[in-house]
């Protein structure tokens, strides 16, 4: 019997930072930084809840990483768009852009090389629009995403369960799609190594928690102009991107294949330009949020390692970002790849 | 365990790249000290750009003798200012002591670019209007679009020259040697040259910078005050001029500064707005005339920019008439056609290259405009020619002058024909640019490029096959974005190859080259 669960914290998946805005002499950008961090966060975190289940001799609150020998592979969709934005602290919308929306395909998938050591990838494609205006939309493979997770805490109290992890991630683009075209680029160009710290909670009646601390370093990234104004004129092809400090807290449920989580994250970049009054956002812009999201994950037994996600989030607050809703639902597939003869349950 | 030790290894060499400090590679040719060329010691006798009479209308107090007891004074407190530097004396030194024209050129161009974004609508659907009078209140003024960065450029860079003829003529007139021969225990910390050097050409170019700057962007006051007075101080503690040098360039930039601003406030720019009657009016005779009429693509619906600008007045041509192209191809035409169906193609699959050129050119809100682009190209030239000022300020001179000749003749033409863009007359046309806000006929960019490459490779003349290619490149980059067809792009680089070549017929017959 298979009790496929998924930790998947929504937010992660979220294209969260389109930052739109316009301009007489149009343009824009959309601000997707982290997203591929927070993509291989989720794939992690999928995958490893999922070998937990997995095994029959244990259950679900052993813990969420995947066992030796298991591969999850997921394949999300979401589509999120935003009709108003922060210009700075200055919430507006943009009758030249109207609607920004953006949808996301995303093939990511975790194997577990060692009980307590996942490998992580994703690979998304994304393609944006705008239903105002005349400017075009963009769409491609964004950015390559690969990580690495450790389980370096492993703690039985009682019947609950304390566990912690460490998580190395780096993301590069996989395509040569262009950042500076935001709020309409899908994505932000830069190669990021983030560093991230999970605390998970579970109790044995399913009751969970999971708080989550992670910081990106993103490099530089290359214009196709060799000028820009970022509070005064640089004359560079490059663009300084700020690191990324991010946090996020979710309470759940999950029991007989069923799970339901709530979840609360924070974006916060550190440093960066504000879009000044009615002027374009620059990549590099100071690009700050909190968000809301669920996420409804149910396997079903006689599908044996298929299961299906519904999830949804919603900017709160922000700066230089747009207020975007998202929606998303996918499907999951978990399977021993190898290491069998550990596994005798399902 | 292994992983555990792996892991913190990979943590720690984290940290390492985390902690690094990230750095931009500047692409700018840096302005530092160098030893001029030469330094044209007889550009007193040139012809200004515009102040035909400076030798009657101007004047320069006699300096006093270098023997006499105050200039004496002034020696040793020039000694005295310059013997012991702070690091940001030092800095200000080096900055201000390689190419002032050019610094105060870069510094127009940031001006320009920070007050080029066009300002946002009211609730009530109506746009504001910057105001001269009240540049405070938003929306501030100025907005620097393209054809006012032309003209502040144009005025700096005019009267930068003009200026600076006039500091020769009188230069030679009064030949006070620098201080450092006078009294060889002052050390000059910049390179030296063979100018006299009273008046101070450093000030000179200050003053005149100042003044006209503050005019064009009124709230940017205190820092050009402040950037002035370090360009005269670096002056004193480089060792290079004394105080009344210094005194008598200043009130020499302002009087020149006087002269064009006169010009500036009466030269048509005030009206160049234009009102909702004459929109209509332009709007109408376009229709009556050609069968269409130019439509703005924003929401709400903002007035065209500056529909009267081709009525400023212009520096070497002789009016728009003459530099007027005919009419592009008529919609419904076949050439119309293949010219939309390019435009179109290049939208619809774009190449790396395409992309690239459209972004390389866009100059668009936020940046230093096409007109400033000319301008950084102009400078990188000028320092790799290790020009002195009076020559650095005659290219920026003629560069800016067909800079504006050439907005002012396109502007008029953009209204006298009206044409829509792209993306109005092309069924679902998107764009990878935004669409500007005013006539598609002809192109700005491409009426602009030309010009100044006609200018520079007269200049310049071992670059002038690669200005025309930056030119050409530069008009079509308008096409790839999708916001001009070809038309308006050929036509344009022919007009604005035209107007360079006005500019440089004056240039010819100034005696400088």
């Amino acid at each position: 019997m298979l009790k496929c669960c998924i930790l998947f914290n929504p937010s992660t998946f979220q294209p969260f930072n389109f930052s739109g805005f316009f301009h007489s002499l149009f343009n824009y950008f959309v601000v997707e930084k982290q997203r591929n961090v927070r993509l291989l966060a989720a794939v992690l975190t999928i995958c490893t809840m999922h070998l937990a289940t997995a095994s029959f001799a244990q259950t679900a609150t052993d813990g969420f990483i995947m066992e030796k020998g298991r591969i999850c592979i997921a394949l999300p969709y979401q589509s999120s768009s935003w009709t108003e934005y922060w210009e700075g602290t200055l919430k507006r919308e943009n009758l030249n852009l109207g609607e920004v929306k953006t949808q996301a395909l995303m093939p990511m998938a975790a194997v577990g090389i060692l009980n307590n050591l996942n490998v992580l990838v994703g690979l998304p494609f994304f393609k944006t629009s705008a239903s105002a205006g005349s400017m075009s939309g963009h769409q491609g493979i964004q950015d390559l995403a690969l990580g690495l997770k450790y389980r370096a805490l492993n703690l039985g109290l009682g019947e609950s369960k304390l566990e912690g992890f460490v998580t190395g991630m780096f993301s590069t683009p996989a395509s040569n799609y262009y950042p500076d075209f935001l709020p309409l680029s899908i994505g932000l160009g830069s190669t990021n190594l983030s560093a991230r710290g999970t605390l998970h909670y579970q109790s044995k009646m399913g009751l969970y928690g999971t708080a989550q601390l992670g910081w990106t370093r993103r490099s530089n990234i290359k214009l196709e102009r060799n000028y820009y104004y970022e509070n005064g004129g640089v004359y560079s092809s490059e663009m300084i991107m700020p690191n990324v400090l991010d946090y996020n807290a979710n309470l759940g449920f999950y029991k007989n294949g069923l799970r339901l989580e709530l979840g609360y994250s924070v974006m916060n970049t550190l440093g960066g330009p504000d879009i000044r009054r009615n002027d374009m956002p620059l990549p590099c812009a100071n690009m700050d949020l909190s968000s809301a999201s669920f996420l409804a994950q149910y396997y079903p037994k006689a599908l044996k390692g298929i299961g299906f996600m519904a999830m949804g989030s919603k900017v709160l607050e922000g700066r230089n970002v747009g207020q975007s809703t998202m929606l998303g639902g996918g499907i999951l597939y978990q399977f021993q790849a190898w290491n069998k003869a550990a596994k005798t349950e399902n | 365990m292994k992983f555990k030790y792996i892991s913190l290894t990979i943590m720690a060499l984290s940290l390492m790249v985390f902690a690094c400090e990230k750095e931009l590679e500047i692409e700018l040719n840096q302005a530092d000290p160098y030893t001029f060329a030469n330094t044209d010691r007889n550009g007193g006798n040139w012809d200004p750009a515009f102040l035909d009479d400076f030798k009657t209308a101007l004047s320069v107090a006699s300096p006093a003798a270098t023997n006499s007891s105050s200039y004496q004074a002034e020696l040793a407190a020039l000694k005295t200012a310059s013997a012991n530097l702070t690091p940001d004396q030092e800095k200000a030194v080096n900055y201000w002591g390689g190419n002032a024209v050019v610094r105060w050129n870069e510094i127009a161009r940031e001006m320009a670019a920070k007050y080029n974004v066009p300002p946002a609508s009211n609730p009530d659907g109506t746009y504001g209007v910057p105001s001269a009078a009240n540049p405070g209140v938003y929306p501030f003024f100025p907005f620097a679009n393209p054809p006012y960065a032309a003209r502040a450029f144009a005025y700096l860079s005019a009267a930068q020259f003009d200026a600076l003829i006039a500091t020769w003529h009188f230069k030679e007139q009064f030949k006070r040697p620098a201080p450092s021969i006078t009294d060889p225990t002052i050390t000059l910390r910049l390179p030296k040259n063979d100018l006299p050097s009273y008046p101070s050409e450093d000030a000179v170019v200050a003053a005149v910078a100042t003044d006209l700057l503050i005019f064009l962007f009124p709230l940017e006051k205190d820092l050009i005050l402040a950037k002035a007075e370090e360009h005269r101080q670096s002056r004193l503690w480089a060792g290079a001029n004394t105080t009344s040098d210094l005194q008598a360039g200043d009130a020499l930039g302002k009087a020149v500064a006087a002269k064009f601003l006169a010009r500036a406030k009466s030269d048509g720019m005030g009206k160049a707005g234009g009102s909702k009657a004459i929109y209509d009016s332009l709007a109408n005779a376009a229709k009556q005339k050609w069968g269409w009429n130019w439509v703005s693509l924003e929401t709400p619906a903002r007035p065209g920019m500056l529909p009267m600008y081709g009525r400023v007045k212009p520096w070497c041509i002789p009016n728009v008439e003459t530099v007027r192209p005919g009419p592009p191809p008529l919609p419904g035409s076949p050439k119309f056609a293949g010219e939309a169906a390019e435009v179109k193609r290049w939208q619809e699959k774009p190449t790396a290259e395409s992309r690239r050129i459209a972004n390389f050119w866009a100059d668009g809100p936020s940046t230093y405009t096409p007109p400033g682009h000319w301008n950084r190209i102009a400078s990188d030239l000028i320092l790799q020619n290790k020009f002195n000022l009076l020559r650095t300020a005659r290219t920026f001179a003629y560069v800016n002058m067909s800079l504006q000749d050439a907005g002012i003749s396109c502007w008029d033409t953009k209204y006298h024909y009206h044409t829509p863009r792209p993306a109005t007359a092309i069924e679902g046309l998107k764009t990878l640019l935004g669409t500007p806000n005013f006539p598609s006929y002809t192109s700005g960019h491409s009426t602009f490029s030309a010009a100044a490459a006609t200018v520079l490779g007269y200049i310049f003349p071992d670059q002038a096959a690669k200005m025309e290619q930056f030119a050409k490149e530069a008009s079509e980059s308008r096409i790839y974005g999708g916001i001009h067809y070809r038309s308006d792009c050929e036509v344009g680089l022919q007009v604005g190859k035209k107007i360079g070549e006005y500019s440089n017929a004056v240039a010819k017959k100034d005696g400088a080259q």
